[in-house]
């Protein structure tokens, strides 16, 4: 029997939201599904997406102690904009293939994935382990990114092209799946299809999101 | 190109949000209606056709005489994202409810990077100022047909047709993605045998 002195367990310390940043993630992974068709090209994405977390992620925790957070912003994006030039320039210069395939989607990923991680970084309230604790969102953010657009890619490539391509430095290695490769169905690399997977797997989260919170949620339990 | 295949290129073919995948977020689809489609539309044309603009100002008197053309990409997404910031900040200062309802679609994601993606592509498919303008206004168009749509879709569907954790963004992209079946239609065979 519930003791009547004893406080509410959700009244005695709240309970952080763990679903609160997903919608935001999840609207800034979309736009790479359009390029990401092939694992290798999700592969591509992704490295350059978590280099970039990770060194958002890293300037926001140097700088949210020493500058108010609108010049935070600021610094976060000037960050975001470099990383984004760099990784554009380095693709043209070495992987020319892998920039003609991804285009606008490498620049654009590097800066709309680092913007939510960054932004949760600068309103973290705790300066105690700050860079530390920034260092664990960005990769968890760039896992996700690596699991929704390798995941997606993988069933896209193989069911539309009945293919599975690997990176390379000059091209990528094709590998043909017996059975799909002779009739694929093509249109599932177009971007409806893209946009359907990806509303499916936002579902599929959402769904293990919030079941995770409701059964951390202590007031649930009783 | 000329300028009708600019417009139906960047509103029906290259369509920003059925082919491009940009300009969705959950500050456009909480609560989607004409009000908030057509301020996302015209916030996502306005910033695409500034961004554009400055853009095109940047290159031709700064960037290409220093010789540092490389530098386009930093500085379209600090344009944008400069002008996007300034748009708030202003809307903030002029009317609270105008700035409740742009401030949502002005967030760093939805319509700012739909304006983005546009900037970038015009900027890659070597547009002047004229061609930029209209590509980022076709584009805006564009955007506020689609969420118009899934507006529409939303409203047949009503709160209960669809399992909670398919509601808000996962039912807007399925939606989108139905709709985008549709816009298959209009592909470059389609462009190439309306403007010659």
């Amino acid at each position: 029997m519930m003791n009547p002195q004893a406080p509410l367990p959700s009244a005695a310390a709240p309970v952080p939201d763990r679903t609160a940043g997903l919608p935001e993630l999840i609207a800034a992974i979309v736009p790479s599904l359009a390029a990401a068709v092939t694992v290798s090209a999700a592969l591509w994405l992704s490295a350059a997406a978590i280099v970039s977390l990770l060194a958002t992620a890293l300037v926001a925790a140097l700088v949210a102690d020493r500058i108010p957070p609108a010049v935070g912003s600021l610094a976060v994006l000037l960050a975001g904009a470099v990383l984004a030039c760099g990784a554009d320039l380095a693709a043209l210069t070495w992987l020319p293939s892998v920039s003609a395939d991804l285009g606008i989607y490498l620049p654009l990923t590097v800066v709309v994935m680092s913007g939510p991680v960054a932004a949760a970084v600068l309103t973290d309230a705790q300066p105690k382990d700050r860079t530390r604790r920034a260092a664990a969102r960005a990769m968890v953010a760039g896992l996700a990114f690596l699991g929704g657009a390798g995941l997606t890619a993988l069933v896209r490539e193989a069911l539309g092209a009945g293919t599975f391509t690997l990176p390379g430095v000059a091209v990528g290695w094709v590998f043909r799946l017996p059975g799909l490769s002779n009739a694929p169905a093509r249109s599932l690399l177009s971007p409806f299809a893209g946009l359907i997977a990806a509303g499916y797997l936002a579902g599929l989260v959402s769904f293990v999101a919030r079941r995770g919170a409701r059964r951390t949620t202590p007031g649930d339990a009783g | 190109m000329s300028w009708p295949g600019i417009l139906l290129t960047f509103s029906l073919v290259e369509h920003v949000l059925f082919a491009r995948m940009l300009g969705l977020d959950p500050g456009t689809t909480e609560g989607l209606d004409l009000r908030r489609a057509a301020a996302a539309g015209l916030a996502s044309a306005l910033l695409a056709v500034s961004s554009a603009a400055a853009m095109w100002a940047l290159r031709v008197h700064v960037l290409e005489p220093l010789g540092v053309a490389w530098m386009q990409t930093p500085a379209i997404i600090l344009a944008t994202a400069g002008i996007a910031s300034l748009a708030r900040l202003v809307l903030r200062r002029v009317t609270s409810r105008t700035a409740d309802l742009f401030g949502s679609v002005l967030r760093p994601s939805g319509a700012s990077v739909a304006a983005l993606g546009t900037v970038l592509v015009v900027a890659r498919s070597g547009f002047g100022l004229t061609e930029s303008l209209v590509a980022g206004l076709a584009a805006g168009a564009g955007l506020l047909v689609a969420l118009s749509i899934l507006t529409g879709i939303a409203d047949r569907l009503g709160p209960g047709e669809a399992p909670s954790s398919m509601s808000g963004m996962p039912r807007a992209l399925v939606s989108a993605g139905l709709a985008a079946l549709a816009f298959t239609a209009f592909d470059q065979v389609f462009l190439a045998g309306l403007v010659r």
